[in-house]
């Protein structure tokens, strides 16, 4: 059974009681959206309409909109791609991981760091699909029965491994984040006046009672589906660094890039659950809910991830120098030294010096400081991926071939583009569903809250 | 309830009756007779309800909206009457020649279905052996050039037909010549026996007596005097001028030619600006005759000295090159007379030179082994003046160079040009003895310098004719056009050297049968001959003319047979002895012109590129596109500027894409142009080079507007056009232009990519020595010290069946290379590469399956500097470094990196080695561009075959331009991966053909496009399962393959470059 120490703050502060939570939770699905949010989903849409339309162009014309060449491939498309993906990690680490280790101010957080993974892993998604240059051919990854005799996909590829990582890890994920929203559909059906919203969320909530029997099955669950996530969290990413490892370019061709990639994802995963949460908290006025410990929490997974990082990008370059492979020395020389070395110390910066800066309390313990520091991380991991991609690329073996990438409107149409859509839906997700998972947090007032502690002393 | 009440109608209604209810429900109180319509069985039978009806109607729908959605439908028509030879699908070869009045090469055409799609070098040939220029080659798609003229032009009217154009021309030259003035025939080189005897017909025809003027100095009429000749006067010009050779020639020999140089028999060459292995006169001989002594394994190696201005292609392969000014020519010939004169003890005078670049030196050094190669040797020049000439033969003929290296009896009858004949004919048309102007192959509007008053003299005549086959500048500027017809279309024949007899003939029918005629033939009807069929004129001419002068075939038929099958007869005899005992020498005048030569300021030599040439071709959007190989740029010609001096000047010395070059305006011989600079490491400081050939404002729509006209720049003076111009002024504007280049980055950072050694070595240094050895074999080296070759670490089993049967490989020859660039353009159109034009080039996106890198030196090199490393100084070439070239195609890797990568397996490998891309199959990941170390694929990023970016480049968006597309290769859709094949078409065409006729592949029998192209047997193709040449190449010890130290084993291996070096040179 667990219980707290007196001394210890509680989880959910403001004095609430079962119904206060109900009501915090649902006034944004209950109420109308207030002037901020109108603002702030206008912006997004008129992004995300553009980014579509940058998309729709590149499908129309060809890849040669954007700025790729010969030499450089894959540029802010796969950049991208790895952002989005790596931002899509905490979610499932919060919910996942902390759940098996029972860090109980999770739930605070998890509802809305899985929609954040979720949504990332739709905006990945989008990448390896219209990266193509022909999309109309895109289900060919797919190992599917074909007419085209016996043709199979090349399992040696680690483009289809990603296929198969990432599909998995989107249905997984999707799964989870859905089971634990059938409770708090239930209560949002079960407070609904309209019979259209009561429709809607007593289709959502699968008829969910909420009896004993119906708890006991979700912990249950619950627990099965942490487990299938677990692992997940720590596929996905060495997978998708693995279409780096396996080639034979100096500086792709990397044996660390596996964890080196995990750690890098949930640096960035919880930098962006920290921006996002950071914002939703006042906007929908969940203060109570989210508070500086979270905050705090997740700051301390920061700075621990990002010195992961930081001693990957050392070993990197050790490694590097000790290999005594000529290419290997000058790939590294030249991120450092070449034409990109703004964007390895922009990447430096950003993911390995700044973050230290959590080592003291008050700046850990800071909202503005935390917000500013976490966007800071969103940068610095950007320029990780576009380092590692652009920079191997464009110098690789054969000088002759050497090359600059100059992105084009449309690169960065599309990149704006998916953060706009990215937060159109989390807008969208923020207005008509339970941001919180309100029935858990219930779980916790109980041992963790400020009236139950005032209670036992 | 109680407002519930029933009405009914009638007591049945009310009792419920049940007959009653039976009817009311009816809407017909009586039956309808439906069985009178259908049988009443089918009616019973039938089963169809009103779901079936709507099924059937939905379907019947559905079925004819599909069936609307037709495909569109290609009619293709089968031969009616099958022509003789041709098959569908089956390739016909024919001899014939290539001649665009400066270059001549015998060639080979491939037809396919009556339509020639491809040229290569007919290694058969006497006189190039299989030599072919980029433009040779590239010239099949200028016959399906839509900018050609396809019907008589009349400059009022427009259009108009060939009788009138006829008649109208013909009174006219007859008006003309009844009025005693004369008609001026300005032709290009012609160098055939039977278009001369044409011109000679037509100059016939205007016989007869006329008063002529006789004039003073001063152009004043001082007298008449009547004689008796054709009122046709022959005016030869050519746009790149040697006139100054032959007159060099005329004054030493009593004889206006050019002499026969044969490469391969000299051991010491000396080139003062020659560009003798790409644009120089027969170059596509020279260069086949220059690399067969290149071998170091071979009996000897020539040895080559070049002092130039510009890094040529030549300067670049030559072993000691020095870079010096165009006034420093004659000086540097004078000087290097000097130094032989004493050893053959006599005295002489020398000049000062500077000496930037140890030029004094290498001078004396090219004499003392002149010295003692004498005989065995040549000196050749490039400059046009007949002073620098006069002392090239000078020393020639103190070697005794002529009648062992240098032939003067078999005369070369290129560039005939006279340019005393450009002051004459604007003279004449200044004077007003000139009435009409017949242009055939000239373009003076264009090509003539500015101080010649071409143009303004051209203005001024009444009649202006031109018989083109193509407009041009001055083609619109006349009355009337004749078309003349393509050369794949017409009949000819070439005496290029004396004796040595070429025949081209048609390989398909003219493609504007109505609108065009040959030259020959229009020349013939102008001058009222009886007989216009040139095909009828040329056989009795040679039945005449030539068929006598043979003794072998004793019937002309036979002899006619043989001759047009082989494209060529020779018929040169071998009894007449060379003789320079005829030497007059002119020594003391032209050292007394040379001493009067200056430098003065910056100096400009103006050059021709293997791509453009002098500018006819550049309508031909595979020659635009091109890469200059010196400076890989294309689409453009640009101020090359020694990049030392451009940092002085504070010009942007490394352009790239989004770095574009600054722009210069440059004053030369009273004219003006503006244009990029770009670095040109090896050009000499204080210098600058042009390309000509570019700025053509009438070509067509790929070749209009690209560069600036340099031709106006060049100099007109005592006669002879000068091709280096002193005193001229170079401005930064301040403004920047984008240029397009292939490559942005020019040094090997120290990497073994291009392996080079000197000889010295190379004869006494084991390959692998540890401490110098020139071509290790990369070692893995473990924990213990202990190393296995790269060779035998795998990491994955072997390729199936890579031991059975074929395995197809390739070897190409560094010192084999001369970089000319052949190659290129017969891969880009035997594989339908498409043309992306100049801003895609730009962007690094080029399409090229194989493309030549070109590396300078740099003088941060780590073999100079004990191996440390100081990158960013390695990125900058030396101010005068050697450049090498490597041929860069896919390597078809036995461990290709792209393979595994693939998702969807699109690349895969065969059981005969080749590294394949399935088109079809590929979803456009660019996974395998990226992981493939040699980046050699190409991926289509647009739709080059519709997106209206590329209308104007790419051939292949008209209906003709699409003719030359080969049907064995598939044209990629966009968003697909294509890269080098090893032209596995004609592999498999070869494979059936040895199948067919029961017998092994023979070794050389299966050529790729490259290797067809290359006649330097650079590169060679075939199968290293086999006995073959490229399997005893691949084992040989100079032999390596690119980035072995990957683990890929590419079927493709290189031969060390070799230079003919000791390692102690200055």
């Amino acid at each position: 059974m667990h219980s707290e120490a007196a001394i210890r703050k509680p989880l959910i502060l403001g004095d609430k009681d079962y119904h206060q939570i109900t009501e915090d939770v649902c006034a944004p699905v209950e109420g109308k959206a207030n002037r901020l949010w109108y603002i702030a989903f206008s912006i997004a849409l008129i992004v995300a309409l553009w980014g579509i339309g940058c998309i729709l162009y590149t499908i129309g014309r060809g890849i040669g909109v954007w700025g790729l060449n010969t030499t450089v491939g894959w540029a802010w498309d796969i950049t991208n791609f790895v952002w989005w993906v790596g931002i899509g990690h905490a979610g499932t680490l919060i919910s996942a991981v902390l759940l098996l280790f029972r860090q109980r101010w999770r739930m605070a957080i998890n509802r809305s760091a899985e929609a954040m993974t979720i949504f990332a892993v739709m905006m990945a998604a989008l990448f390896p699909g219209i990266h193509m240059g022909r999309i109309w051919m895109a289900y060919w990854v797919l190992p599917v029965p074909n007419t085209f005799g016996s043709l199979w996909v090349n399992f040696n590829s680690p483009l289809l491994w990603d296929v198969f990582a990432i599909s998995t890890y989107f249905s997984v994920s999707l799964v989870f984040w859905y089971i634990g929203l059938i409770p708090d559909f239930a209560t949002i059906r079960d407070r609904s006046q309209k019979a259209l919203p009561k429709f809607i969320y007593s289709t959502l909530s699968f008829g969910w009672t909420g009896n004993v029997k119906a708890w006991i099955r979700f912990e249950e669950v619950s627990l099965v589906l942490a487990g299938l996530a677990t692992p997940l969290v720590f596929s996905v990413h060495s997978i998708v660094s693995m279409d780096f490892a396996t080639s034979v370019i100096p500086g792709w061709h990397t044996t660390i890039f596996p964890p080196y990639f995990v750690a890098g994802a949930i640096f960035s995963g919880f930098a962006m659950v920290q921006t996002l949460l950071l914002m939703v908290r006042k906007v929908v006025s969940l203060e109570a809910y989210i508070t500086r410990k979270h905050i705090e929490y997740m700051n301390i997974v920061i700075v621990i991830t990002g010195s992961m990082v930081g001693i990957a990008y050392l070993s990197e370059l050790f490694i590097s120098w000790y290999s005594g492979v000529e290419y290997e020395q000058y790939a590294f020389l030249n991120r450092a030294t070449g034409p990109y070395f703004w964007a390895y110390w922009a990447m430096m910066t950003c993911n390995v010096v700044t973050p230290q800066l959590f080592w003291f309390a008050k700046i850990r313990k800071s909202f503005v400081m935390s917000f500013i520091l976490s966007l800071f991380v969103n940068t610095g991991m950007w320029f990780e991926r576009f380092v590692i991609i652009v920079t191997s690329l464009h110098r690789d073996y054969i000088p002759a071939n050497w090359s600059m990438f100059h992105p084009t409107f449309v690169d960065i149409g599309i990149f704006i583009g998916t953060i706009g859509i990215f937060f159109v839906l989390f807008l969208l997700y923020a207005r008509v569903f339970p941001v919180l998972a309100l029935n858990e947090l219930k779980s916790i007032l109980k041992i963790s809250g400020e009236n139950f502690k005032k209670q036992q002393h | 309830m109680a407002n519930e009440k029933t009405y009914w109608n009638s007591l049945e209604q009310l009792n419920g009756d049940q007959a009653f209810l039976e009817t009311a429900e009816k809407e017909f109180k009586d039956p309808i007779p439906v069985e009178e319509f259908v049988g009443k069985q089918e009616f019973d039978s039938n089963t169809t309800n009103r779901r079936d009806f709507l099924k059937f109607v939905g379907f019947s729908l559905g079925a004819a909206t599909l069936a609307a959605c037709e495909t569109p439908v290609i009619k293709s028509i089968p031969y009616v009457m099958k022509p003789e030879e041709v098959y569908p699908g089956v390739a016909n070869w024919y001899a014939s020649s290539y001649m665009d009045g400066s270059e001549f090469a015998s060639i080979l055409v491939k037809t396919r279905e009556g339509r020639p799609v491809f040229i290569k070098g007919n290694r058969d040939s006497n006189i190039t052996k299989g030599g072919i220029s980029a433009r040779g080659v590239s010239s099949v798609l200028s016959l399906y050039d839509q900018a050609r003229y396809q019907a008589p032009q009349k400059k009022e009217g427009g259009e108009t037909t060939w009788a009138e154009l006829d008649a109208e021309v013909m009174m006219k030259l007859k008006e003309v010549a009844a009025s005693g003035k004369t008609i001026a025939l300005a032709t290009n080189t012609i160098a055939s026996p039977s278009t001369e005897a044409a011109i000679k017909t037509f100059q016939d025809a205007f016989m007869g007596e006329r008063s002529v003027n006789e004039y003073d100095e001063n152009g004043e009429v001082v007298g008449a005097t009547t004689i008796t000749a054709s009122s046709v006067e022959r005016y030869t010009i050519d746009p790149i001028s040697y006139s100054g050779m032959r007159e060099a020639n005329a004054k030493n020999f009593g004889k206006r030619v050019l002499p026969n140089y044969d490469f391969s028999k000299a051991k010491v060459i000396v080139s003062v600006g020659a560009d003798f292995l790409s644009t120089w006169l027969n170059a596509n001989s020279y260069s086949n005759q220059y690399t067969s002594r290149r071998d170091p394994d071979g009996a000897w190696m020539n040895r080559h000295f070049q002092f130039e201005t510009n890094m040529s292609v030549t300067g670049s392969n030559a072993d000691v090159r020095a870079a010096i000014k165009p006034s420093e020519y004659g000086k540097a010939l004078a000087n290097l007379h000097n130094a032989l004169a004493k050893m053959a003890g006599t005295s002489g005078k020398s000049f000062e030179i500077d000496n930037d670049n140890n030029a004094a030196e290498k001078i004396q050094q090219a004499a003392k082994e002149l010295w003692a190669a004498k005989g065995a040797s040549i000196v050749v020049c490039g400059s046009n003046d007949p002073n620098h000439q006069m002392i090239a033969n000078e020393i020639n003929n103190l070697l005794g160079n002529y009648g062992s290296t240098i032939d003067l009896n078999k005369s070369l009858n290129l560039s005939q040009g006279n340019d005393y004949n450009l002051s004459q004919l604007t003279n004449g048309i200044n004077q007003d003895r000139v009435g009409a102007v017949i242009l055939y192959g000239v373009n003076p509007v264009y090509n003539a310098p500015a101080a010649s008053g071409m143009t303004e003299a051209l203005s001024k005549v009444g009649l202006k004719v031109a018989i083109a086959e193509r407009p041009d500048e001055s083609t619109v500027l006349c009355d009337y056009v004749a078309p003349d017809v393509n050369f794949l279309e017409a009949w000819n024949d070439y005496e290029v050297v004396t004796g040595e007899y070429s025949l081209a003939q048609p390989v398909i029918k003219k493609l504007f049968p109505a609108g065009t005629r040959q030259a020959q033939s229009t020349l013939l009807r102008w001058a009222g001959a009886e007989n216009t069929d040139y095909y009828t004129f040329l056989t009795s001419n040679w039945e005449k003319n030539i068929f006598t002068k043979q003794s072998k075939e004793s019937f002309f038929k036979a002899f006619w047979n043989t001759s047009l099958h082989n494209g060529m007869v020779s018929l040169a005899s071998s009894s007449e002895v060379a003789d320079g005992t005829t030497f007059t020498s002119g020594a003391s005048d032209a050292l007394a012109s040379i001493s009067k030569e200056k430098s003065d300021g910056w100096e400009l030599q103006l050059y021709t590129k293997t791509s453009i040439g002098d500018g006819r071709a550049a309508n031909n959007p595979h020659l635009q596109e091109m890469p200059d190989p010196i400076s890989r740029i294309s689409w453009d010609n640009y101020i090359t500027m020694n990049p030392a001096d451009m940092l002085d000047q504070g010009y942007e010395t490394r352009t790239a894409q989004e770095t574009p070059a600054h722009l210069a305006k440059v004053l030369a011989g009273g004219q003006e142009v503006t244009l990029p600079v770009v670095a040109a490491p090896g050009q000499k400081r204080n210098t600058i080079g042009i390309a000509l050939g570019y700025g053509r404002t009438e070509a067509g729509k790929a070749g209009n507007g690209i560069g600036q006209n340099a031709y106006s720049m060049s100099t007109f003076k005592s006669g002879n056009v000068g091709y280096g111009v002193t005193g001229v002024s170079v401005e930064k504007t301040g403004e920047t232009y984008a240029i397009a280049s292939i490559q942005t980055h020019h040094t090997m950072m120290g990497r073994k990519i291009v392996n080079e050694t000197n000889v010295t070595t190379y004869k006494n240094v084991d390959r692998s020595d540890k401490q110098n050895g020139w071509n290790p074999i990369p070692v893995l080296k473990n924990a213990f010290g202990e190393e296995t070759p790269m060779g035998e670490v795998d990491l994955w089993s072997a390729q199936p069946g890579i031991a059975r049967h074929h395995l197809w490989g390739m070897s190409i020859d560094l010192n084999a290379c001369t970089g000319c660039g052949a190659c290129v353009t017969s891969c880009h159109i035997n594989n339908n590469v498409p043309v992306v034009g100049k801003d895609e080039i730009r962007r690094t996106r080029s399409m090229f399956w194989l493309r030549i890198d070109r590396y300078y030196t740099s003088d941060a090199d780590p073999n100079k500097n004990d191996g440390e490393k100081n990158y960013s100084e390695m990125e900058n070439p030396s101010a005068y470094p050697d450049a090498v070239f490597q041929p860069v195609m896919c390597q078809h890797c036995n461990h290709a990196p792209c393979e595994t990568v693939c998702p969807v397996a699109a690349t895969t490998h065969s059981d005969e080695g080749f590294n394949q891309m399935a088109y079809n199959r590929c979803v456009g990941t660019r996974y395998c561009a990226n992981n493939c170390p040699y980046k050699v694929r190409r991926f289509n990023w647009f739709n080059y075959n519709a997106d209206p970016m590329f209308t104007d480049v790419n051939p292949s968006q008209d209906d003709l331009g699409r003719m030359v597309l080969n049907p064995d290769v598939v044209v990629r859709s966009r968003g697909v991966m294509e890269k080098c094949s090893l032209c596995i078409q004609d592999v498999q065409a070869g494979k059936l053909q040895a199948k067919k006729e029961g017998r092994p592949v023979k070794d050389g029998e299966i050529q790729t496009a490259c290797s067809a192209a290359c006649a330097n047997g650079a590169i060679v193709f075939g199968d290293l399962n086999d006995e073959t040449e490229v399997a005893k190449r691949a084992t040989h010890g100079r032999s390596y393959a690119l980035l072995e130290e990957v683990g890929t084993r590419p079927n493709v291996s290189y031969l060390t470059k070799v230079r003919n070096r000791s390692g102690e040179e200055v």
